[in-house]
């Protein structure tokens, strides 16, 4: 019985871990105190939100030569109340308050060229892909 | 027996307009939207006849989307042969129509071009992110335009280096671009930014002071209503409905007759209740 209740406590938090790969990358480009962000598994942290049942959450991050900023945002946060339908805020109005968040967490002395960009959109890793690819009509 | 055979003949009839009917229907069903066409054409590049019919026809009727679609075809010598201006003078039309996949088509073919001032192309791709992030259909729109204001602003150098190999086209490029420099470029580049950070946080605030009344109007509601459940509750416990059985304190000895004469008025004023009760 014992056994099968650590079975199912691992299985719960494991459920609830950014997959292995992502955080690999994560590791790659964030520097400490925003990686542990970012791969927050408890409840309210940018995991948890990640893992719920179509999540939209947002990650934010900035770093100069001498510090690092990051900055989250999820959907309640910004959901019509009193609305029936189309409720849920768009992915950008989540990525505005992402990266607002993450600005206003810069010190005076942060440097100006670098701004905070968008990080990630649920565990999926978009810093820079811009970069890699020519932008596309539509 | 004829007035039988004549019902036959109508229900036939009706039968026969169904089944048309069903054809037109199934044909339409068939026959692919602009969003699958654009897919098929741009993401598999695949031309088939019956898809450029289609798309002739979308042109033919005004459909904006085909249009656009046939812009972009244009513009990357798809299927048609490549003819650069007419899709950007396609995407300019439809940006005069507020179609907005056009508006940002007709900035990324502005970014190509060495003819252009910089700080009204910026302009243009800014006034896009902002006009976008909250349009639930196109907001995906303000995201890539951010991006690619970013790669516009890197690509400044390389624009201006395009300008002076060529020497034939450098009178015709634009007088910015033949003479800016790299402190012009980070110039560019962080008043973008600042509008991007501008534009964000507005975007932001917005949302969440929609989002805080919104709340505050569901608690009120959801006060209002608690209040009224509440009244209702108690308001059905003192009238019982009309089919009820009338209340009576003294019928003693009836085991399912509450006996609580308060919930039926004052009972001290209708002379009722006795104290201490008769048992």
């Amino acid at each position: 019985m014992n056994r099968l209740l650590f079975l199912l406590i691992i299985f719960i938090v494991s459920g609830c871990a950014a997959p292995g790969p992502v955080k690999e990358k994560a590791n790659n480009i964030l520097k400490p105190v925003c990686y542990e962000k970012f791969i927050d598994n408890s409840l309210g942290s940018y995991q948890h939100f990640a893992h719920q049942f179509s999540p939209k959450v947002v990650f934010a991050y900035a770093e100069d030569a001498s510090s690092y900023v990051c900055g989250d945002a999820y959907w309640g946060e910004l959901v019509d109340n009193m609305c029936l339908v189309g409720c849920s805020p768009t992915w950008s109005q989540i990525e505005a308050l992402a990266l607002s968040r993450c600005e206003s967490a810069k010190s005076p002395s942060f440097d100006k060229k670098k701004p905070c960009k968008l990080f990630a959109r649920n565990n999926e890793i978009v810093w820079e892909e811009y970069k890699k690819e020519d932008a596309k009509f539509q | 027996m004829r007035l039988f055979g004549k019902n036959i003949k109508k229900k036939m009839q009706n039968f026969n307009k169904f089944i048309l009917l069903l054809l037109l229907v199934s044909c339409n069903l068939f026959a692919k939207d602009c969003v699958e066409l654009k897919k098929t054409i741009l993401s598999d590049s695949i031309y088939l006849d019956p898809d450029i019919k289609e798309l002739q026809k979308g042109i033919e009727s005004n459909n904006e989307c085909m249009k656009n679609l046939f812009g972009i075809m244009l513009y990357n010598g798809l299927y048609f042969s490549q003819d650069q201006s007419r899709a950007e003078s396609i995407f300019y039309d439809l940006s005069n129509k507020n179609y907005p996949e056009a508006q940002f088509n007709f900035a990324l073919a502005m970014t190509k071009r060495t003819d252009q001032d910089p700080h009204v192309v910026i302009n243009l791709i800014s006034g896009i992110f902002f006009k976008y992030a909250e349009d639930k259909q196109s907001s995906y729109l303000s995201s890539l335009a951010r991006d690619l204001g970013r790669k516009y602003t890197e690509s400044l150098l390389s624009l201006t280096n395009k300008c002076k190999e060529n020497k034939n086209s450098f009178n015709q490029c634009n007088p910015v671009l033949r003479s800016i420099s790299a402190d012009d470029i980070d110039n560019i580049s962080s008043k973008y930014e600042d509008a991007i950070r501008d534009a964000q946080s507005i975007i932001a605030n917005n949302r969440v002071k929609l989002h805080a009344e919104s709340k505050d109007q569901a608690d009120t509601l959801v006060a209002i209503l608690s209040i009224g459940i509440m009244a209702y509750n108690l308001s059905s416990a003192a009238a019982p409905p009309n089919n009820a059985t009338p209340y009576n304190p003294y019928k003693f000895g009836d085991p399912n007759v509450i006996n609580n004469p308060w919930l039926n008025g004052n009972p001290l004023k209708q002379n009722l209740y006795q104290w201490p009760r008769p048992f």
